[in-house]
């Protein structure tokens, strides 16, 4: 038996997302019945009883949604954990590479993560315009529900299948300069993607605030794209004050009082609740105006972040790296 | 104020024990009118009140209060339909028993966002209005018949509905208490209140507190 | 969406069913106790071996023949001293010391008072206490000195040699902190007398330690030894932390394992009681619905209620379980780690928990609690209010 699978931590994560799935399928199956069934101009009895069950399996998915909020972040930590007892690994991008079902994982969690912010949008929405939209916030689930069956299942796959006999590449040789893995996109330097970056965040900031629904999703979708390069090229080096570390890992350790956490939060959810609005017009043909608001707030975050890190260390040293 | 057309309701409609509670119902009721429900147990009193109340759902028809038919609301409208525009009062009172009687009738307001010096103008008033006071600390189990009556009748006036529904609400009070409860609604009618009563009770149609009375019968209007 | 004083409320009818909601309260706050401490203690002692192991150097040389550990000897160094990248070649004078009384092993650890040792709270030790290095003291370990205070040994102490001759040594005890991560059933002594107790001659050492400044160098460094020594057994300090983790994962979980069994029948039994407490709740929601309850605020109602219980027990259980471990010391609880070796007592465990270790226990207690009740919170909050009416 694998012994990473006697870990504490993937105990606990692999106990929990059971649990979820288990939640998740019943929801599911419930979730059929109610699609198949509903029509909210009936007066039937059987009606009624959909709308009593539609309570239960939204407030499954509701709670589902959440903890996988909690879970994502708890992954990266126990998959970061792991680098003490995987030979090679440094961080969690070694352990993440153990095997093919690393990087997949990551993925899918973070569509279902974006997915959910969708449908929780949509159940509002739904609940404040007497169910109108119940069947195609049900379709959203049934997607969802696909995904959540690959992840369980990958996960699985990917912590049976982490070898503690074969070592696996650090960060350094991951995402080092020799690396085709680590090349920016566009062939750019760091201060040319630091000034798109920037660019790319007025742009955004302008289009969220005059809620264009296409443009934010267009933007959010490169903001994500772009970030995610920044985040590891440009910012990364200032939170470890090392030119050549580049690594989406290290950063959530602890030494470095987990910013990592922060920095990948606010440009995943930035991101999310920008391209939100153009989703769920497609949807359900509504709008939600938080969702403008909430991804100014966290694209300002990861701005404000950023600056503190890039420029604290040339107010500090008075060089950049 | 309230329009009834074609109100059915069966119930396990389709199954070996269905039954037929209600069937063709057909009234109205104007602002500040107070009708009487009269019938045997099982005539459909109590099942045409809780229509009228939003308590629950009919087979087939419509209920309108106010031109709005709350027959195919969603729960959440309905419950808030009930939560601002009925007041009903229940035969055997319904308080939660370890509760104090302020806490009880506060309940309706819990889920209001309104100010707490809202909340307790409008619990001042109430206690008013079904002439109760000094009784706040006292759990619901302890009060006598007669105070537990006007608690329930404060806590179903707390949000200051337009609606007053209840389901024979003097079938547990002796004479004295059932003539204070028609005082009471005899005051609340005066406020312009639609009232409507469902009781076998024949105090009721002997005062002058009833505009109306209807006699149900098999779940059909008879008279 | 829940108002002002939607909470207030949901608290006073949780405290009106206190005792209802008390058992269930007790039953996870044990089970979440019981967690909390084991993994309090697992990583204490994970934490301690893991400062002990980085503060020994990079490679441990052992001499391995016919499969059974044998001393070293100069003869046996001498090829070290000639390897590039080793700046250091530390060997170590250690065994056991078998007390007959008692019925139980010391571990003795030679250390010179004039020369570098293994380990830097050893040479700490002997820089601060040179003054005391004499032949003739015992340096023991708190679960050493209890053991010999049973026996009466309180200043003073009879040892044998392995050519059985008598050595009367003065006791003293190790107050450090730092000498409890090493282990309580430790002896440190002159290094010529534990020669003499462990039946090592001058120039013949227990195994030896390499310090490599470069750890990129390491994995060359193993590759030539073993061309020196093809027996030897050589462990690099990575290989060391790597164990300990691997070791620490593995009893834990085990144990967390066994206790999801337990956690999954809590569960089950939560869901049950839950719904069949139904029956006594039902009027009580039902005149909430009747008066203008949705069923969203009753849901949202019992969950809190529900979360509530699951808090304070994993919040008290955390408050419990911190004291227990790191101001009791854990009675009984420890042996399930340490074993009924009295000289392993452990009188104080290092606080040493992460905010990971509190989500592992939210995810494995609160979790489940919550997942438990929600389907019979929803069954109890769709209740029909005309239920009320009959």
């Amino acid at each position: 038996m694998n012994t990473v699978l006697l870990s504490n931590g993937v105990i606990a994560l692999l106990f929990t997302e059971t649990i979820l799935y288990v939640l998740a399928f019943v929801a599911f199956v419930w979730g059929l019945k109610i699609y198949k069934n509903w029509n909210f101009e009936s007066l039937a009895s059987s009606q009624y009883l959909l709308e009593k069950k539609n309570y239960f399996t939204t407030t499954v998915i509701v709670f589902i949604l959440g903890i996988k909020f909690v879970l994502l972040p708890l992954f990266a930590h126990i998959v970061d954990g792991l680098s003490d007892v995987v030979p090679g690994a440094m961080c969690g991008a070694g352990v993440i590479s153990a095997n093919d079902y690393g990087m997949p994982i990551f993925i899918i969690k973070l569509v279902v993560l974006f997915l959910g912010v969708c449908w929780s949008i949509a159940n509002t929405i739904d609940l404040q315009n007497n169910y109108a939209y119940t069947k195609r916030k049900y379709e959203l689930f049934f997607g969802i529900f696909i995904l959540l069956t690959l992840e369980f299942l990958l996960q699985g796959l990917y912590f049976t299948h982490i070898s503690l006999e074969s070592p696996v590449m650090c960060c350094s040789i991951i995402y080092g300069a020799s690396n085709s893995g680590s090349t920016l996109p566009l062939s750019l330097s760091p201060s040319t993607l630091s000034v798109a970056f920037g660019i790319l965040f007025i742009m955004l900031f302008i289009a969220l605030i005059n809620k264009t629904k296409t443009l934010s999703f267009m933007l959010g979708a490169l903001f994500l794209y772009f970030g995610y390069y920044f985040v590891l090229h440009v910012v990364g080096i200032y939170v470890y004050e090392l030119p050549t570390h580049i690594c989406p890992f290290c950063m959530l350790q602890r030494e470095y009082f987990y910013v990592g956490y922060l920095l990948w939060g606010s440009l995943f959810l930035g991101s999310f609740f920008s391209m939100a609005p153009l989703v769920l017009e497609g949807l359900i043909h509504q709008e939600s105006k938080q969702s403008f608001t909430v991804a100014i707030f966290f694209n300002l975050l990861l701005a404000i972040i950023a600056l503190y890190f890039v420029v604290g260390f040339y107010l500090k040293n008075g060089v950049w790296l | 104020m309230i329009t009834v057309t074609n109100l059915d309701k069966v119930h396990n409609a389709g199954q070996k024990n269905e039954f037929i509670a209600l069937s063709g119902i057909n009234f109205t009721a104007a602002n500040g009118e107070c009708v009487i429900l009269k019938g045997v147990s099982g005539s459909g009193k109590s099942t045409l009140l809780s229509l009228v109340g939003g308590m629950s759902k009919p087979t087939h028809g419509s209920v309108r209060i106010e031109g709005h038919n709350i027959a195919k609301l969603p729960d959440d409208k309905l419950s808030h339909f009930r939560l601002t525009t009925v007041g009903f009062i229940f035969q055997s009172f319904n308080l939660i028993d370890d509760l104090s009687f302020r806490d009880n009738v506060l309940t309706p307001t819990i889920c209001l966002n309104i100010s707490d010096k809202e909340r307790e103008k409008r619990f001042l008033k109430a206690c008013e209005l079904a002439n109760i006071s000094s009784k706040e600390s006292t759990l619901a189990k302890d009060l006598s018949g007669g105070e537990k009556q006007r608690c329930a009748i404060a806590r179903a006036l707390i949000n200051n509905p337009s609606l007053i529904i209840a389901d024979e609400p003097t079938a547990n009070l002796d004479k004295d208490n059932t003539l204070y409860f028609i005082e009471t609604m005899k005051k609340l009618k005066k406020l312009g209140k639609t009232i409507l009563i469902a009781t076998h009770d024949e105090i009721f149609e002997q005062s002058t507190l009833a505009d109306r009375v209807i006699k149900l019968q098999y779940g059909h209007i008879v008279s | 969406m829940t108002t002002k004083a939607f909470y207030p409320y949901a608290f006073l009818l949780l405290r009106k069913d206190a005792s209802r909601h008390a058992v269930t309260f007790l039953l996870f706050f044990v089970i979440v106790f019981l967690l909390f401490s084991v993994l309090f203690i697992s990583t204490s002692l994970q934490h301690d071996q893991l400062a002990i192991a980085q503060n020994e150097p990079e490679i441990l040389v052992e001499n391995y023949k016919g499969g059974k550990k044998s001393d070293i000897d100069d003869f046996f160094m001498q090829p070290l001293y000639g390897l590039k990248g080793v700046e250091k070649i530390i060997p170590r004078v250690n065994g056991k010391y078998y007390f007959e009384q008692a019925g139980v092993y010391f571990t003795v650890i030679g250390i010179d008072f004039f020369a570098p040792n293994f380990n830097e709270y050893i040479n700490q030790f002997t820089k601060q206490k040179i003054n005391l290095a004499s032949k003739d003291l015992f340096f023991v370990g708190s679960g050493v000195k209890k053991s010999l205070e049973h026996f009466y040994y309180k200043n003073n102490f009879t040892v044998y040699t392995q050519k059985g001759e008598a050595k009367r040594v003065k006791i003293v005890p190790l107050e450090d902190k730092e000498f409890r991560l090493l282990g309580n059933n430790l002896i440190l002594c002159d290094i010529s007398l534990a020669r003499e107790l462990l039946a090592l001659e001058t120039f013949e050492y227990s195994d030896v330690y390499l310090s490599v400044p470069n750890e990129a160098e390491i994995p060359n460094l193993v590759a030539h030894i073993r061309t020196l020594h093809p027996t030897a057994k050589i462990t690099t300090k990575e290989e060391k932390i790597s164990k300990i983790h691997t070791l620490y994962d593995t009893k834990g979980g085990i144990f967390l394992s066994l206790f999801i069994v337990v956690l999954l029948s809590f569960m089950i039994l939560l869901y049950q009681k839950t719904l069949f407490s139904f029956a006594s709740e039902k009027k009580e929601i039902g005149i909430l619905r009747a008066v203008g309850w949705k069923i969203t605020d009753i849901i949202t109602l019992k969950i809190i209620q529900n979360l509530f219980i699951a808090l304070s027990g994993y919040f008290s259980a955390l408050l419990c379980a911190y004291l227990f471990v790191f101001k009791l010391g854990a009675p009984l609880l420890q042996n399930i780690f340490v074993g009924s070796d009295k000289t392993l007592f452990i009188p104080h465990f290092t606080p040493s928990f992460g905010v990971g270790e509190l989500v592992i226990v939210f995810l494995v207690g609160v979790v489940p609690f919550v997942a438990s009740v929600l389907f019979p919170v929803w069954k109890l909050s769709v209740i029909d209010p005309t239920e009320v009416m009959k």
